[in-house]
């Protein structure tokens, strides 16, 4: 840390954990005014916890929080605004029936007396809004405004605090370039102010064009931290926030796809009520597709769209050589053996409060029970047993409570699930979101040995060395389209240069 | 900005609908039965409609912090409890005012303080409050009226000005107050935010525990406010005031396009809508149509409300779950994911 | 206190998996403990402060109100373990009534004949109700409130308000039964039910899916939980239980009141509440229904045999649901410490 540029916020030793999980182990992470400073790393790092403890959500357990030096306690995120300490974060935050103007200045509406003042409200918002490039009616409804509006206006929001600290949680998730392009320019802008600016993103491309420093987290520790961002190449980047020495790495663990295996999944020029188009591939037996993408591809939709929550508006799917007919989840898994491991483990993927077994279960009921009347404990036991064997789960947790297994052990639960059910094609969401390294390993392995037993696997993900580590091809969507399928070479290097080159072409109309 | 007063109300399209349902009924109730049209009926009308309006407002205000209160009844009841004692004591009209308003108030606290530190949903909650009320009601009156309760009190019931009843003018008024609350009181603003999305109201330093504490307490006042007005109606304090009043406290803001997962208060098209169901009520009335009637009509028009309001806002509300247990989950609209 | 933190503990992964103990039996047991003694409490304190609470025609009023109160409390059970609720169980159940002492007066069809039709009558309802809540977004909370309010109003309009006497053999029923009659035998089928309720939410499919919904409806969906039809038939079976608590409660008093039900819903979820079902869905007790309904009729009566004016039992009621729901809610709160 260069003596002129002394911290104005800075966490030290934080460590935090839920119950017996440890989020945080005793992070240092010091931002100081006039520099953007990027957090990065995977999902489940820790990140999200490491913002909420210094904008005043959370609560750490140890380590100290210092704003100029002098240590604080945040009771309330209030505290924190109070001083000067602002947040954008990931999830949506909009009040859909007041006003963008009522949004952004939320929490500080101009008042005349005792009453808010609307009109200077409306002009304050317009500045505001004009800065980020939102040229809207400050008087709309929020509700109105389209996803990546919405996201403007929570940027704005964060801007207005006018503090000396704004963290910005995933800023550009629904952003197109030129939009973000403007946002990069703002908080340049910002920072030249002399705001202390926190960015967080998986966009590497973003973190190398707008930080100065950077700090990566990786299971809850610090792997690298540095004042000057330039001087760090990619490779190094990535691999402290993946673990491993991904430069250059060659794998072949795979045989070749056996080409008469049977395509049990096909797409043909597929529309779907949610904004796909023209989506068109083939899955046969034992394959993994890998569909990579960055957030708001449209990717997890697609599979929405194919276990029955939306329409297929055009174009024709066809389950092991018969169309698909799925008006719900149900239907897919029992007319196509069709089944979906959501990325929303702890929402869709389980329901926390039941047992193992009874998350296992859960999709065979009507085949275990005795005429749909009364279940056969020894069937279930013995269906369970066997998928939680094949997950690599370890029998004794059976009875535990889903919401209390770790991260890892949720998904194979998640995924034992779908093994009872005979998924033959499986689509799988984010797999290894918020699992330790161990745990990743067992889980691909899992995936290996379904596809090995004949099963399709369409593999989507935002982890590109996953991608490249399991998948047999790689397709790479781009909001609602695929904009490319190509075989896997198994190299990281050459493979990732090749989608994010898919990524960043802008297709000629 | 555009959205000021009556441009704002008129600029409603449920307000419009409302409005068109009145004057259509209106137009019908004369041509079939000739009373309807008298200026008595229309007296008889406006004072029901007055009542009806405080009740629907009761609720409204719990409604747009995103809440539930089922005790509106019982704590009116409560009110009218509280009127008896004090007219039996022989107290005078400002005291028995400012009783009936203390009651509410507490009970406002009472609900307001169990639904934000229990974290529990005000929907459950109320529901026993609202048993805790009625139940305090009947043991203390033991069943009986009580009148007379105060001369000047009637008076006021009976009296009109400009051929408005007063209870109406007080309806105005208590709707004209809220109305300017939610739109230029920063805790309007703020009641609207909790209702409309709890978390980011309280990352921005909104408190949401304010909100609702606040928003039971005027229930609760507006719930002793209807209260006094059927007992200078009516000129007694009858133990069943309130009995009935759950349903008509839902229908109201329902109809008026209220959200039910909170965020926004339209006021004077609640004004509107009470004035339907109570034309409905005495419409059916002068024909001689059983009054039952009107009960199962509101169940109709509270569908048809639900629906039309439903199709035009897109907004999600499962009520099994966030009406029951958990802090009102305000429905945060998220984008699309991966 | 910082605000997301307890809901994200109770979300995030635990890195050490919990012993074979499972956290919902330990607190329902719990619970079912704490009301037996509570039971045994009241039976011994109002038994020897009250008049006559051990006498033969107190218990086998007893034994009838347990009856008719458990199956009012089953039929917002079933609803309860699905995430919904049910406000318009009164308006069901009256209508039902209804119909049934039409059928057997106007009509003179035995008894078991009209409570069949009036049982399926309540199917039907509940079918049409589980339509809706299955297939919009309106939600319970109003389609049942704004049930409630057409089904009572269609009742009385119908009906006139007038009451209905029931023929001889069925009032009968309602002074019957054994053990010299201490014990009602409208008991038995209460208890037949529960028994049936309880087979069939921990032994079938239909049962576990009905949890799965209740604790996570979206999981379960994907999972392959047919969840529309759960709904419907859950409704259904609340339909015909409040069918079933109406014919009780109208054999005990031996006329059909078309007030009938107007006192149902703090009593629907009292019963189960107190019992261990959960609120939110997921977590259902038959047998602590049972006795909670076994406590509450208890203390009722206790209540009334010390002279207790029935005025204020309605607030000892609300009260103790009140007290009931903060307690849970404390405990739960620690538990998931």
């Amino acid at each position: 840390m260069t003596a002129s540029t002394s911290p104005l916020l800075a966490a030290r030793s934080v460590s935090k954990s839920f119950g017996a999980n440890k989020v945080l182990s005793s992070v240092d992470f010091a931002i100081a005014p006039g520099r953007v400073h990027a957090l990065v790393g995977e999902n489940g790092a820790g990140k999200s916890t490491l913002i909420k403890i210094l904008t005043g959500s959370y609560a750490s357990d140890a380590g100290t929080i210092e704003l100029e030096g002098v240590a604080r306690r945040f009771e309330h995120p209030r505290d924190a605004l109070a001083l000067g300490i602002g947040v954008v974060p990931q999830e949506r935050q909009i009040v859909p029936e007041l006003s963008a103007a009522e949004n952004v200045l939320l929490g500080h509406l101009p008042r005349r007396g005792l009453f808010v003042d609307h009109r200077r409200s409306a002009e304050q918002a317009a500045a505001w809004l004009g800065r980020v490039g939102l040229d809207i009616d400050p008087g709309v409804k929020a509700s109105t405004l389209s996803v990546a509006e919405q996201q403007l206006l929570e940027i704005a929001r964060g801007l207005s605090l006018d503090g000396r600290v704004l963290f910005l949680d995933e800023p550009t998730a629904s952003l197109t370039e030129r939009e973000t392009g403007v946002l990069l320019d703002v908080l340049r802008g910002l920072r030249d102010q002399g705001v202390a600016l926190v960015y967080v993103s998986h966009k590497l491309s973003e973190v190398y064009a707008l930080a100065d420093s950077v700090t990566v987290l990786r299971d809850g520790a610090v792997t690298l931290a540095s004042d000057d961002l330039s001087a760090i190449p990619r490779s190094q980047l990535v691999t402290a926030m993946v673990g491993r020495d991904v430069s250059g790495r060659d794998e072949r663990e795979f045989g070749p796809i056996d080409p008469d295996a049977a395509v049990r999944l096909s797409l043909q020029d597929v529309s779907t009520s949610y904004g796909h188009s023209g989506i068109s591939f083939e899955l046969r037996a034992g394959e993994i597709l890998g569909l990579y993408g960055i957030v708001g591809a449209g990717r997890s939709e697609l599979a929405q769209a194919l276990i029955g929550r939306a329409r297929i508006t055009a174009g024709r799917v066809e389950v092991d050589g018969r169309p698909l007919r799925a008006r719900n989840p149900a239907e897919a898994l029992r007319r196509h053996r069709l089944g979906y491991v959501s990325e929303d483990r702890k929402g869709e993927g389980l329901v926390l409060d039941y047992t193992v077994r009874d998350n296992v279960s859960l999709s065979i009921l009507d085949r275990i029970s005795v005429a749909g009347t009364q279940i056969r404990r020894s069937a279930e036991r013995d269906a369970v047993r066997g998928a939680v064997g094949r997950v690599g789960l370890d029998p004794a947790r059976i009875p535990s409570r889903a919401g209390d297994l770790s991260g890892g052990n949720q998904q194979k639960v998640s995924v034992a699930k779908w093994i009872a059910a005979g998924a033959g094609v499986l689509v799988v969401d984010e797999p290894t979101v918020g699992v330790d390294v161990s745990a990743k390993e067992e889980i691909y392995q899992v995936l290996r040995d379904l596809a090995g037993g004949g099963a399709a696997i369409l593999l989507i993900s935002s982890e590109l060395e996953e991608v490249v580590r399991l998948s047999d091809r790689v397709g790479v969507m781009v909001d609602g389209e695929l904009r490319a399928i190509m075989p896997n070479s198994r190299s990281y290097q050459v493979m990732s240069g090749a989608i994010m080159e898919e990524i960043t072409r802008i297709p000629t109309p | 900005m555009k959205d000021h007063g009556l441009r704002r109300i008129l600029s409603s399209r449920q307000a419009l609908y409302i409005l068109a349902a009145n004057v259509l009924l209106a137009f019908v109730l004369v041509l079939v039965t000739p009373t309807f049209g008298t200026p008595y009926n229309a007296y008889v009308l406006l004072k029901a409609t007055s009542i009806s309006v405080v009740v629907g407002l009761a609720q409204l205000v719990v409604l747009s912090v995103g809440q539930f209160n089922l005790s509106v009844g019982g704590l009116a009841g409560l009110a009218t409890a509280g009127v008896a004692v004090a007219a039996k004591a022989g107290a005078p009209l400002a005291v028995i005012v400012l009783v009936a308003l203390a009651v509410g108030v507490l009970g406002g606290v009472l609900n307001g303080l169990l639904v934000a530190k229990t974290g529990l949903s005000g929907f459950i909650l109320t529901l026993a409050t609202g048993g805790v009320f009625t139940g305090l009601n009947y043991g203390i009156t033991q069943g009986a009226p009580t009148s007379p309760v105060s001369t000047a009190l009637e008076q006021f019931g009976v009296g009109q000005v400009l051929f408005v009843p007063n209870l109406f003018w007080l309806a105005l008024l208590v709707a004209a107050v809220l109305a300017a609350f939610y739109r230029w009181a920063p805790a309007g603003r703020a009641w609207l935010a909790t209702g409309g999305n709890a978390e980011a109201a309280e990352l921005s330093g909104v408190s949401r525990g304010a909100s609702v504490v606040g928003a039971y307490v005027v229930s609760g006042a507006l719930s002793a406010v209807a209260a006094l007005m059927v007992v200078s109606n009516i000129k007694s304090a009858q133990p069943e005031t309130g009995n009935t009043w759950l349903i008509l406290s839902f229908t109201v803001p329902i109809i008026a396009g209220a959200l039910l997962s909170g965020g926004n208060a339209p006021v004077f098209t609640s004004v509107l809508a009470a004035l339907l169901v109570t034309m409905i009520d005495n419409g059916l009335t002068l024909v001689n149509v059983d009054a039952y009637w009107v009960t199962l009509l509101q169940g109709v028009l509270i569908f048809i409300a639900v629906v039309v309001t439903r199709s035009r806002a897109r907004r999600r509300a499962r009520w099994g779950v966030s009406a029951l247990a958990a802090p009102s989950r305000q429905g945060a609209t998220t984008g699309s994911s991966a | 206190m910082a605000i997301d933190e307890q809901s994200t503990a109770a979300e995030t992964a635990a890195a050490v998996p919990s012993p074979t103990d499972r956290f919902a039996w330990r607190s329902m047991l719990r619970i079912e403990a704490a009301l037996v003694i509570a039971i045994a409490v009241t039976w011994a304190a109002f038994g020897i402060v009250g008049q006559g609470f051990f006498s033969q025609y107190s218990i086998f009023q007893v034994t009838q109100v347990i009856a008719s109160s458990l199956l009012i409390g089953f039929a917002q059970m079933v609803v309860l373990v699905t995430g919904r609720l049910n406000l318009a169980v009164g308006g069901i159940g009256v209508v039902c009534i209804m119909l049934a002492g039409s059928l057997m007066t106007a009509m003179g069809l035995p008894w078991a004949v009209a409570l069949l039709v009036s049982i399926l009558a309540g199917a039907l309802i509940g079918a049409i109700i589980g339509l809706l809540e299955a297939n919009t977004r309106i939600g319970s909370f109003v389609i049942t409130l704004a049930s409630l309010s057409i089904l009572t109003g269609g009742v009385y309009i119908v009906t006139r308000a007038q009451p209905i006497s029931l023929p001889a053999d069925v009032r009968a029923l309602g002074a019957a039964g054994f053990v010299s009659p201490s014990v009602s035998v409208l008991l038995v089928p209460a208890l037949l039910i529960a028994v049936v309720l309880w087979y069939l939410y921990s032994m079938t499919p239909f049962g576990r899916q009905s949890k799965a919904i209740g604790f996570n409806e979206r999981a379960s969906s994907t999972s392959g939980v047919r969840v529309k039809g759960v709904l419907v038939a859950t409704f259904m079976l609340s339909g015909a239980l409040c069918a079933i608590a109406a014919f009780i409660q109208s054999v005990r008093v031996g006329v059909v009141l078309p007030s009938l039900g107007e006192d149902w819903v703090i009593a629907s979820f009292i019963v189960p509440v107190l019992g261990g079902t959960a609120l939110s869905g997921g977590r259902i007790s038959v047998g602590g229904a049972v006795l909670g309904a076994i406590f509450l009729t208890s203390a009722n009566t206790g209540l009334i045999s010390v002279g207790l004016p029935s005025t204020w039992l309605i607030f000892a009621q609300g009260a103790v649901l009140l007290a009931v729901i903060l307690i849970q809610a404390f405990l739960r709160k620690r538990a998931t410490r």
